[in-house]
């Protein structure tokens, strides 16, 4: 941080806005508000969510009850990429804009159901049941959300493998695929630091 | 190679970062002797490193105007490119990469010698946090925890198990941080080189794919490092995780580009390759998918 190199600037120059791409001229003015209004939801809906703690605001459009296992979870939150990054959309070949079409037609499809296996660390008492079912296209905070009502605990420490705790934002999927026992991602848990 | 290691650890970005104007005091209560309004501070920050290490100082740059008392120059603070929270556990250039979507080629020729390439940032602070930001609660501990994490993670990738990091002393460990933050490669390296297997022995590889269109999003492909005893291509995992954009038999056919530390990377390289040349300080081989437009082809 010794190199930090810096100026500033006052409010004059503050329109400077020497990245901004030339804007394409097929992005109408009605595009770029509608766009704005969605933006203007998605904020909305975030700040109107309750106290959330810590890691469990990236799971927030979840809301979880298990039944038999079964991990219900609302719909994976989505984020929009920045306008002036979308504002390719609007200039893609047609096998471009058909590759988008079918990417987000993926997206849509029913994820795939997993097995997730919960394993307490020390005094913290063991879920039940101790094996549950997530979809695969959950974040990770969906986890630990969940653990958290369920044992009614302010903070809960989750590990896969009994060796590191992932970002909350990666897919329960991809953490199976790469840390699966028996077809069971094994997450064990403490209300404190087990593994620092 | 260890070249190429040297301009990954040493590239750099600006940024502007300019502050909610609903934060700052009304003018007319500005201390008396300052003769304008700081209302954007700009600053050079390695690629590899975290966007809320800086907030400190960032925040403190900002704080005198500010309408109220800083309580926490970390907690309750976050980044913003045009009304989009930023993630903040991922290192800065691939944050920049897959944001802005930017395709290098076209960059170099729009940026010339008397201009510079300047990401401008928003600087927000609020008792909600958006959902995609993990909040700080316990400053830049909290942000050395996370990242020790992500290593072990990696290390679990390459190795078949955390092992390794998690008999690393305290003094080993907190040296690693101290070389992030202190920017010594060379110190960051002789740590490093105990984590990253021989490349025979490498099981898989530690590659993140990130995305910004349709939505953003995080792609974490298993990645063996061989598949039937040759090296796995990069074209192979992109082939298979996006079909859609990146045609396996012909490269040219592909609809989008990789881009890693802020280079159009081929894709027929090996992953190996490209991990040991310009995986990120996190352990992760970060990659950044940007689409191709009508106008650029």
């Amino acid at each position: 941080m010794s190199q930090l190199l810096e100026s500033e600037s006052d409010a004059g120059s503050m329109s400077t806005n020497i990245d901004s791409p030339p804007t394409g001229s097929r992005n109408t003015m009605q595009d770029e508000l509608e766009q704005y209004a969605k933006k203007l939801d998605f904020l909305d809906l975030d700040g109107g969510s309750e106290h959330q703690s810590e890691l469990e605001a990236l799971g927030s459009s979840a809301s979880i009850e298990a039944s038999n296992g079964d991990i219900k979870t609302g719909n994976v939150p989505s984020h929009k990429a920045p306008m002036t990054t979308s504002a390719i959309l609007t200039h893609l070949t047609p096998a471009g804009n058909a590759a988008i079409e079918k990417v987000k037609e993926k997206e849509l499809k029913k994820p795939t159901k997993l097995h997730i296996k919960f394993l307490a660390i020390g005094s913290v008492p063991q879920v039940s049941p101790q094996v549950a079912q997530i979809s695969s296209s959950q974040p990770f905070s969906v986890l630990i959300t969940f653990l958290k009502r369920k044992l009614r605990l302010r903070t809960v420490y989750c590990y896969v493998n009994n060796s590191f705790s992932p970002a909350p934002q990666q897919s329960v999927g991809d953490l199976w695929e790469h840390f699966k026992v028996n077809n069971e991602l094994i997450i064990n848990y403490c209300n404190g630091v087990a593994f620092g | 190679m260890s070249e190429i290691r040297d301009l990954t650890w040493f590239g750099s970005l600006n940024l502007t970062i300019s502050i909610d104007p609903e934060l700052l005091l009304a003018s007319s209560n500005v201390p008396q002797g300052s003769s304008a309004k700081l209302t954007s501070v700009s600053i050079r920050v390695p690629r590899e490193s975290y966007l809320v290490l800086y907030l400190p100082y960032i925040v403190g740059r900002f704080e005198p105007q500010l309408r109220n008392n800083v309580v926490d120059y970390y907690n309750g603070w976050w980044f913003e490119m045009e009304g989009v929270p930023i993630s903040w556990n991922y290192p800065i250039g691939a944050l920049f990469d897959s944001l802005t979507g930017l395709n290098p080629a076209i960059r170099s020729t729009q940026f010339c010698d008397n201009s510079l390439n300047v990401w401008n940032l928003t600087l927000r602070h609020g008792t909600h946090l958006p959902s995609s930001v993990i909040p700080l609660r316990a400053g830049s501990e909290q942000i050395r925890e996370m990242w020790m994490h992500q290593w072990k993670q990696a290390c679990f990738v390459m190795n078949g198990s955390s092992k390794l990091i998690m008999s690393f002393s305290k003094s080993d460990t907190l040296a690693f941080w101290d070389a992030i933050v202190r920017r010594d490669l060379g110190k960051f390296n002789l740590i490093r080189q105990r984590i990253v297997p021989e490349a025979s022995s490498m099981k898989s590889l530690p590659l993140r794919l990130h995305l910004s269109l349709p939505d953003i999003r995080l792609v974490e492909p298993v990645c063996n490092t061989y598949d039937n005893g040759k090296e796995t291509l990069l074209s192979d995992v992109l082939g298979q995780e996006f079909p859609e954009w990146f045609n396996i038999s012909s490269v040219s056919a592909s609809l989008a580009k990789a881009v890693a530390q802020g280079i159009d990377i081929p894709v027929e390289a090996p992953v190996l390759a490209l991990y040991l040349q310009l995986a990120s300080f996190d352990g992760f081989l970060h990659v950044s998918l940007c689409l191709e437009g009508q106008r650029e082809s």
